[in-house]
């Protein structure tokens, strides 16, 4: 029994299930970003005062970090191209390096999470901590889920390209998007945090 | 009960070579969405009961405040089920009856160690804060464990793909987790009656900052709460895909039944709506246990003491939060139902559904205009009179797509050949009450009449009305209706006419008087029903009235469990694979459908989904993939 | 050698008893007695019949003699370990209100909270120290046995019916007592020596006396409290 359009395009709709699946998916994820981002909104707007992310946190590390990420994502289309031109050594390399990335990611936030735990700055502190740990932490959860996913497709799951090279190819463009999504949330935490 | 006969055939797909999977990945970790619809079912209905048990138990209270609650008769009901069905399963030899009987069991248990206990019953008197975790658990139950379960993964995963033409759903092992995480979902849900502090008991809506400072039970129900999310979200991508991507040809989207375009609009809501609760519920865990104060003010004072928080939070962060999603969700618990009434109507007049057309873009509007109306749930909250004034409008706007359905649902019966088969009772009656439940909602959408209204048991009457003559009876007719196709015999109609019978009028007893009470002003989620206050004295008789109603509408269950259980073997079989003789696809399937649904290969579509009263030969109608 | 050591441990228990001291004293009251608020009770059909006379506030009670009720007296920096009585507290709910004002109990004695109402009640407890709680009491009879194990003095009140209200002093050592209708109070057992006595009312606020309590008989203390 064959679930039909797992790899080719349905005419009509020109997807393949699985891009119409993450599509949705990460609508949700908009929703749910959108939410806290929202929360952030009414509460800053709601409060007295509210500090200056850029006096609180490191700037820099984030800058650092975003740069990581948005290179990720470059590393993740490459590594999708490389399957395209059927170069699975090039897309191991790539896919590899996305993951690095990822890892360079958490670790730097790792120093800046630490950073503020060692000076007795935690959530409880006040509601821009509080904001700022929920948001990063969701967040970072989601680049750990992605990171998993990646090396996943990096190591076992990438057996799949000499039986089906067709159908691990969607697989990593649509994880592709998630990764892009989780990139762009990142895009909008930065400013919204550290810079405003 | 199983929906293969005999054991499946070979499962053929392009990841692995099992021919015969065993036990484990047949019948429990299958990926076939005729398993998990049945799956979905019995656990819903399970949670279903429960649900319904919790509150047999607070109407006790409602009813005989000083009274000591006579435990052996709400144990008997749970346990008479229990013994019933696992007595029918070991005749019958299904080993499903066996473990519902199980199931049954472990709920009479349960309701026996609560009244037992001293310290939650003492001399026999629920306690107030029982009460409380009686009633969150008994909305959050019914909502998200029961009903939804029920109307969108039993339903939606049984009949979607075989009505849309698919071998299964687009993603069938995304489905079994979304199964399992349900599942687990709902174990951790009862767990939190035995934490210290007991379940929940904050209402099912956990408003902050009373959620915020709760028993452990909150956290739990929290915890509960983003796996449930988790799994609706990953089931409604998969609907989603399926009915975009693997209609069969020839069926275009206007020719599609009328519940799949439900199924579909709900999937979107779900999709959309579940998240901003899931960003709430984590913000409220924070709250709770890391210190943060998101939705606590500062300055709160509690009991005497200024509580040490950061403060700065907004408690109606929370509300807007929890409405956004929770509006949204009432849909989704209608939608299905409406879906299911149409399909049942249609057959059962032997007529196409009038103004299709208009139902769809009713239905598709209904679910864009549900997410901005959440606000009517706080009218209450101190908003301006704009604001209130636009949802106020958002509101009366929305109640129109639900009329153009029911309307069309109630035209659909003129000058047709009505066949009072007991789905069709039930899909009949849901007319009306849905209708006293929607026309009722209507000064609950004024917000000047709201101030009177709100949180009194006329809400309750109100939304009870749609829930539950309303879509409940939209789920046992869709028992009734697709019980053939799923066991290849059929439900007695006698028991099904008492069970109908029985529950119409038993349900209007129990929600009729909450109108009345509610108007005179008697409040909700009050533990002893009103007797305190003296505006409520003169409709207090009615708490014994309705709870003598609920305690009868449960009886009346009981030939439904039973007609449910002894069908499945010993059922009158079908002389077709179509006996309601019905034109959507998952009738022209072999009973029960294989694996892969459609033995013969994935039909093609010629024709919109309600060709009745069509000539074609010695034939009324003419199946959607019969040329 | 198990006798022996029972034998002496009596003698010097029984010693330490002889060598022991009481203080007595009573609590006064200058001035007039203020006038006490009427609680008004119309919120609850039971309560309101459970009084024939009006009730008023127990915030401050005068008795006759001149002498204050509901003082709480204690002995301060009492060290050592105490074990409490094995006799239970009790904390009673009768017509709508608290018996007793203010209940004194040892750390960790058993307080048995009872309602004699056929009324709901909800016993809250504002306790820092102590964790608080509360807790409903639906029926006539119902009892909640709790413990409080930090020595603190705190308020009670009902979430039901706000004129109840009522306080407890929980205390690590014995060597405490309440002034009843006659404004008089008596601790007995005090090993000799100097003490600090302090007395404590809930609008009026602390007293404290020195005393030199002796090997055995009394010492004699007297607050004086005014409007």
């Amino acid at each position: 029994m064959q679930i039909p359009y797992t790899v080719a395009a349905r005419p009509d709709t020109g997807l393949h299930n699985s891009k119409l699946g993450i599509w949705l998916f990460l609508a949700s994820e908009v929703m749910l970003f959108g939410a806290l981002f929202s929360s952030y909104i009414l509460l800053r707007v709601a409060a007295p005062e509210w500090p200056h992310g850029s006096a609180l946190l490191n700037v820099p590390l984030a800058f650092l970090n975003t740069i990581i990420l948005i290179g990720s994502s470059v590393t993740m289309v490459m590594s999708w191209a490389s399957l395209m031109v059927k170069d699975f050594a090039k897309y191991k390399r790539y896919m590899g390096l996305t993951i690095l990335c990822g890892f360079g990611f958490l670790v730097v936030k790792g120093f800046e999470y630490g950073a503020k735990f060692s000076h007795g700055i935690f959530p409880s502190e006040d509601l821009f901590y509080a904001t700022y740990f929920t948001l990063t932490g969701l967040h970072g959860l989601h680049v750990i889920g992605g990171i998993i996913v990646n090396a996943y497709f990096w190591g076992p799951g990438s057996k799949m390209w000499a039986r089906e090279p067709e159908r691990f190819t969607n697989r990593i463009e649509v994880a592709g998007l998630y990764w892009h999504f989780v990139d762009l949330v990142w895009i909008f935490l930065f400013p919204v945090l550290y810079l405003l | 009960m199983q929906p293969v006969a005999t054991a499946p055939p070979p499962v053929e797909s392009t990841h692995h070579h099992e021919e015969h999977p065993g036990f484990w990945r047949t019948y429990v970790f299958s990926i076939d969405h005729k398993v998990i619809g049945i799956q979905y079912l019995m656990t819903g209905l399970l949670f279903l009961f429960l649900g319904f048990t919790l509150m047999l138990l607070m109407r006790w209270q409602l009813a005989y405040p000083t009274k000591a609650i006579p435990g052996e008769w709400f144990v008997v009901l749970p346990a008479a089920v229990a013994l019933i069905s696992a007595v029918i399963g070991l005749v019958n030899k299904r080993k499903l009856a066996v473990l519902v009987g199980g199931v049954f069991a472990g709920i009479a248990g349960l309701v026996w160690y609560m009244v037992s206990d001293e310290t939650l019953f003492p001399q026999g008197i629920m306690l107030p804060e029982l009460y409380n975790s009686f009633g969150a658990m008994h909305g959050t139950i019914m909502v998200f464990l029961g009903v939804v379960p029920l109307a969108v993964g039993g339903f939606g995963n049984y009949v979607v793909p075989l009505q849309v033409g698919a071998p299964d759903m687009a993603f069938p092992k995304l489905n079994m987790m979304s199964y399992w995480v349900y599942f687990v979902g709902g174990v951790v849900m009862l767990t939190s009656f035995f934490v210290p502090g007991g379940a929940a008991n904050s209402g099912w809506t956990s408003y902050t900052p009373l959620a915020n400072i709760a028993t452990m039970g909150q956290t739990v129900w929290l915890t509960g709460m983003v796996f449930l999310i988790t799994s609706s979200l990953l089931g409604s991508v998969n609907f989603i895909v399926t009915i975009v991507q693997l209609r069969a040809k020839g069926l275009s989207f206007m020719r599609l039944p009328f519940f799949v375009w439900s199924q579909f609009i709900t999937a979107f809501l779900l999709l959309l709506a579940f998240p901003p609760l899931e960003a709430a519920a984590v913000l409220q865990l924070m709250d709770r246990l890391a210190g943060t104060s998101f939705f606590l003010p500062s300055g709160l004072v509690i009991s005497g003491q200024v509580l040490d928080v950061s403060g700065g939070g907004s408690p109606l962060l929370w509300q807007h939060l929890f409405w956004f999603l929770a509006h949204p969700e009432v849909y989704v618990l209608i939608l299905p139902a409406m879906g299911i009434v149409a399909e049942v109507i249609a057959n059962n007049t032997r007529r196409p559904l009038w103004g299709y057309k208009s139902l769809v873009y009713a239905a598709v509007f209904l679910g864009f205009m549900s997410f901005i109306v959440w606000a009517h749930h706080m009218f209450m909250t101190g908003m301006g009179t704009v604001i209130s004034t636009f949802f106020q409008t958002t509101t009366m706007i929305i109640s129109i797509p639900s009329v153009i359905i029911l309307t069309a649902l109630v035209i659909s019966l003129w000058g047709g050949s009505i066949r009072f088969t007991v789905p069709m009772l039930f899909a009949l009656a849901f007319l009306p009450m849905f209708g006293i439940g929607g026309l009722t909602g209507l000064p609950l959408g004024f917000s000047a009449t709201d101030i009177h209204l709100h949180d009194t048991y006329y809400v309750i009457g109100h939304f009870h009305y749609v829930v539950a003559p309303g879509t409940i009876f939209a789920l046992f007719a869709g028992i009734y209706y697709w019980f053939p196709k799923v066991t290849g015999r059929m439900m007695s109609p006698a028991l099904g006419k008492v069970h109908f019978w029985g529950s119409l009028v038993c349900m209007n007893g129990i929600f009729f008087p909450m109108l009345i009470q509610g108007l005179a002003g008697v409040s909700r989620r009050l533990y002893d029903g009103g007797a305190q206050y003296a505006h409520a004295q003169g409709v207090l008789q009615w708490n014994e009235f309705m709870s003598v109603s609920a305690w009868l509408l449960a009886v009346v269950q009981i030939p439904f469990i039973i007609n449910f259980f002894w069908s499945v073997k010993k059922g009158k079989r079908v002389e077709s694979d179509n006996p309601w003789e019905a034109t959507t696809l998952e009738w022209q399937t072999p009973t029960p459908p294989p694996h892969g649904n459609f033995a013969g290969g994935v039909p093609e579509v010629y024709h919109g989904p309600y060709e009745y009263s069509t000539p074609n030969g010695s034939k009324d109608y003419t199946p959607q993939n019969v040329a | 050698m198990r006798a022996l050591a029972i034998t002496l441990m009596t003698a010097l228990v029984g010693t330490s008893l002889l060598v022991a001291g009481d203080v007595t004293g009573k609590v006064t009251f200058d001035g007039k007695a203020p006038q006490m608020q009427r609680l008004r009770m119309d919120a609850d059909r039971f309560c309101r019949a459970a009084h024939k006379a009006p009730v008023s506030s127990e915030e401050v009670v005068v008795n006759k003699n001149g002498t204050l009720m509901n003082v709480l007296v204690y002995v301060k920096g009492v060290g050592g370990k105490h074990t409490p009585p094995k006799s239970k507290a009790l904390f009673d709910q009768k017509g709508c209100i608290y018996y007793p004002h203010v209940l004194a109990v040892q750390a960790g004695q058993q307080v048995e909270i009872l309602n004699s109402d056929n009324t709901l009640h909800n016993v809250h407890t504002l306790s820092k120290k102590n964790p608080s709680f509360n807790a409903g009491q639906p029926i006539k009879g119902h009892k909640l046995m709790k413990k409080f194990e930090k020595e603190e003095t705190f308020r009670v009140k009902c979430d039901v019916h706000p004129w109840m209200g009522a306080f407890i002093g929980v205390f690590d050592h014995p060597y405490y007592a309440v002034t009843g209708d006659d404004g008089n109070f008596t601790i007995k057992g005090l090993p000799a020596g100097e003490y600090t006595v302090e007395a404590w009312h809930e609008k009026y606020g602390t007293k404290t006396m020195k005393v030199a309590v002796p090997k055995s008989g009394k010492a004699t203390v007297e607050f004086k409290y005014s409007n």
